[in-house]
C-alpha cells in the first residue's frame, strides 16, 4: 500500500512536469504570444496610425503618383470589362 | 547566558554591527511603493479594532489619523475591498505611530523602516539558529547568517518593504519553529509552529503552501510512525489551532460571508494587467514567460550565491532521490521513508516547500510585476542549499586545513565584494544586478520599480529651487510622485506642486524612474515634452535609477 502511494506519488508528480515542460509550455508560450501581440495598446496604435496615414493623405495634394493611378486606372477597367462581359 | 555568549559571540558581534549599520542608514531610504497602502491598511483595521476595544483618546488619534491618510492619498485602493492583506505588520506600526502619537510624516515611515529591518535581523538570527541546530561545522551557520543579511536586493528592500521582505522574515522563522517541533514533538511546539503558520499564510497566500507541506510530511510519517493515533492527533490539533490563530489575526476571514468561501482565493489574482517590460521586451503581465522569475533570480542574485545554491539543490536532490529508489514495503530496521534523523527531516521538508512553490509557479498563471520581489521568500531556499554545499565542503576537507583556510579566504574575500557592491548602491540596493548583467543589458529590466528613487529626486529639485516660492513636478513614469511628500519636511510641502502624468510640457521638472505600464514604444503618454532637457540622471554601476528633466527656459 505504502510503496503504491509512494509510486502513485512520483508518477504523478512526473506527468505533471512532463506536461508543463512539453505541452503545457508551448500553449502558455502561443497564449502569450497571442495576447502580447494583440494587445489593446498596439491595436489603438496601429488604428490610430491609420487615421493618420488617411489624414495626411487628404491632406496632401496627391495620394497616389500619376504613374500608380493610370495603372490603377487600368486594372479596375479591366475588372469592370471582364464583369460587364459575363452578364 | 554566559555559555550562550560565549558560543555565538561571532554572532551578536555581527548582529550588533548590521543593527548599528542599519540605525546609522535606515533614514537614507526613500518611501517605498506599497508603505502608503500598507500605512492605511494599518489604520483601517486599528480603527476597526479600537471601536470595540480602544479608549477615546487612542480612539481619536487613530481615526484622526485615518482621516488624513484618505485626505492625503485620495487614489489609495479601499481597503473595505483589498481586504486580503495581513495586519501583521501594519497594525501594530498603525498602534505604535497611535500611542507615541507620531506627527511627522518623516518619523513614522522611518519608524517602519527600522521595525522592518530589526525584524529582518531578528529572521536572520532565526535562521543562525536552525542552521547551528542542522550543520555541526562551527562556519556554516555563520556564513548562512551573513549572506542572508546581505543578499543585496534582500538587504535594500529590508528597510522598506513591509510586504515581500517581511513575508521572507517571516517564512524563515517559521522554518525554525518547524524543526523546533521535530526535534521535541510536544502539543506546545506543535501549537507555536500552528502560529507561525498562520502568520506565514496571513502576510502572503503562498504561505499556506508551508502549513499543507507539514500535513503532507506528517502524512508520510504516518508509514511508519509506531502509532497512528499520535498522528492523527497531531493533524488535528495542528488544524485546529491553525485555523483559530488565522481567525484571530486575519481580517480577510472575518468578513468573509458563506459566497466569499467559494471565492476563498480569486481576490489574490486581482491585477490591472499592466504591461511588463522584460528582457527587452513588453509583455502583459498575465502572460509573463515562464523563465520572469528564474532569470530576475539569476541576474539579481550574487553569482557564487548561484554556484552555490546549485551544488546544494542538487546534493540533496540526488540524495533524497537515492532514498526514494530504497524504499521498502517494510523493514528490517526501524526507519522512515525518506529520512533516518530530525535533520534529514528538515531537509526533506525543506525540499517539499520548494517543489510546491515550483509544483504552483508552472500550474497557476501568476501574475507578477516588479521584477521577483513576490518570490523574495525564496532567498530562503538559496541561503539553505548554499549552506547545504558549504557544509557539504566543509565536511569533505575537515581534514585539510590548508584548503579548508583557502575555502573560507574565498566566501571571505566574495562577500566583501557584495559589501563593496551593496556600498556603491547605497540606499538603492533594491536595483541591484550581479557582475553577469553587462551595462547594456541592464536596460532590458525595469529598475526602479518600487520608486524608491522618488524622495531623492524631489530633493534634488528643491535643491535647485531654493529661491522660488512654487516648483512644479510632473511625472513620466508609472509613479505616484506626489506620495513622496511623505519624506520632506512639512513646511515645504506648500512649495511642491505635483502634476501628475498630465499638462507636463507646462511643469518646471518631470521626474522619471522609466517604470511604466504602457508599451512606451506604442503609447506616448510618458514622452518627455520638446522643451525639457535632461537635468540629472542616477545611474549606479551602470543601472540607471532615475532621470530628472527640467524645462528649458
Amino acid at each position: 500500500m505504502k510503496l503504491f502511494i509512494y509510486k502513485s506519488l512520483i508518477v504523478i508528480f512526473l506527468v505533471f512536469v512532463l506536461f508543463h515542460t512539453t505541452i503545457g509550455y508551448v500553449l502558455r508560450d502561443y497564449e502569450g504570444k497571442i495576447y502580447n501581440t494583440f494587445d489593446k495598446e498596439k491595436i489603438s496604435f496601429i488604428r490610430e496610425k491609420i487615421r493618420e496615414e488617411i489624414k495626411d493623405g487628404i491632406n496632401s495634394d496627391r495620394i497616389l503618383s500619376q504613374e500608380d493611378a493610370a495603372l490603377l486606372n487600368d486594372f479596375i477597367n479591366k475588372i469592370r470589362s471582364e464583369i460587364n462581359s459575363s452578364k | 547566558m554566559k555559555t550562550l555568549i560565549k558560543d555565538n559571540f561571532i554572532l551578536i558581534l555581527l548582529s550588533f554591527l548590521f543593527l548599528i549599520l542599519g540605525i546609522f542608514t535606515y533614514k537614507d531610504y526613500g518611501v517605498g511603493i506599497e508603505e502608503h497602502f500598507q500605512r492605511k491598511s494599518g489604520f483601517y483595521w486599528l480603527n476597526y479594532l479600537l471601536n470595540s476595544f480602544g479608549t477615546e483618546t487612542i480612539r481619536e488619534t487613530a481615526l484622526l489619523k485615518y482621516n488624513e491618510i484618505l485626505t492625503f492619498t485620495p487614489n489609495l485602493f479601499d481597503i473595505k475591498i483589498f481586504n486580503i492583506y495581513g495586519i501583521l505588520f501594519d497594525l501594530p506600526l498603525a498602534f505604535l505611530e497611535t500611542i507615541f502619537n507620531i506627527e511627522e510624516p518623516q518619523e513614522y515611515f522611518y519608524l517602519r523602516h527600522i521595525a522592518n529591518f530589526i525584524i529582518f535581523l531578528i529572521s536572520g538570527i532565526f535562521l543562525y539558529a536552525l542552521l547551528k541546530k542542522r550543520f555541526n561545522n562551527y562556519y556554516t551557520p555563520l556564513i548562512g547568517f551573513v549572506l542572508y543579511i546581505l543578499t543585496p536586493r534582500m538587504y535594500g528592500n529590508s528597510f522598506f518593504d513591509g510586504k515581500d521582505l517581511f513575508f521572507l522574515s517571516i517564512f524563515t522563522i517559521n522554518f525554525y519553529f518547524y524543526f523546533n517541533f521535530i526535534e521535541n514533538r510536544n502539543y506546545k511546539n506543535l501549537i507555536i509552529l500552528s502560529l507561525f503558520c498562520a502568520l506565514t499564510t496571513s502576510t502572503r497566500i503562498i504561505g499556506l503552501l508551508f502549513p499543507l507541506c507539514f500535513l503532507f510530511l506528517l502524512f508520510l510519517t504516518s508509514f511508519t510512525a509506531k502509532s497512528k493515533d499520535i498522528i492523527v492527533k497531531y493533524s488535528i490539533v495542528f488544524i485546529i489551532s491553525y485555523l483559530t490563530f488565522l481567525y484571530l489575526h486575519w481580517p480577510y476571514l472575518w468578513t468573509l460571508d458563506l459566497n466569499g468561501v467559494s471565492t476563498f482565493f480569486k481576490p489574490f489574482f486581482y491585477s490591472m494587467n499592466p504591461t511588463v517590460f522584460f528582457n527587452g521586451e513588453f509583455y502583459k503581465s498575465k502572460y509573463l514567460p515562464v523563465y520572469y522569475v528564474p532569470l530576475w533570480i539569476m541576474i539579481t542574485t550574487p553569482i557564487y550565491y548561484l554556484i552555490m545554491f546549485f551544488l546544494g539543490f542538487y546534493l540533496q536532490f540526488s540524495k533524497l532521490f537515492k532514498k526514494i529508489i530504497t524504499i521498502e514495503e517494510n523493514y528490517k530496521i526501524k526507519r522512515d521513508d525518506l529520512w533516518s534523523t530530525s535533520k534529514e527531516q528538515l531537509d526533506v521538508f525543506i525540499f517539499f516547500n520548494f517543489f510546491a512553490v515550483i509544483i504552483l509557479f508552472l500550474s497557476v498563471n501568476l501574475v507578477l510585476i516588479s521584477g521577483w520581489r513576490h518570490f523574495y521568500f525564496l532567498n530562503f531556499f538559496i541561503i539553505y542549499y548554499s549552506c547545504y554545499s558549504y557544509d557539504h565542503l566543509f565536511e569533505k576537507y575537515k581534514n585539510y586545513k590548508k584548503i579548508l583556510n583557502s575555502i573560507l579566504l574565498v566566501i571571505f574575500l566574495l562577500t566583501l565584494e557584495v559589501i563593496f557592491k551593496l556600498y556603491i548602491y547605497h540606499p538603492h540596493q533594491s536595483s541591484y544586478f550581479n557582475n553577469l548583467v553587462t551595462e547594456n543589458y541592464k536596460k532590458n529590466f525595469q529598475i526602479d520599480t518600487q520608486s524608491l528613487s522618488r524622495v531623492d529626486a524631489i530633493k534634488e529639485v528643491l535643491k535647485d529651487s531654493k529661491q522660488k516660492e512654487k516648483i512644479v513636478i510632473g511625472t513620466a513614469s508609472w509613479t505616484p510622485l506626489e506620495d513622496a511628500r511623505s519624506m520632506i519636511k512639512r513646511e515645504l510641502w506648500d512649495k511642491l506642486v505635483f502634476t501628475g502624468t498630465s499638462n507636463k510640457e507646462k511643469a518646471d521638472y518631470i521626474f522619471s524612474n522609466h517604470y511604466y505600464e504602457v508599451n512606451n514604444k506604442f503609447n506616448k503618454k510618458y514622452e518627455i515634452p520638446e522643451n525639457f532637457y535632461l537635468y540629472k540622471k542616477l545611474v549606479i554601476n551602470g543601472t540607471h535609477i532615475y532621470s530628472l528633466f527640467k524645462r528649458k527656459i
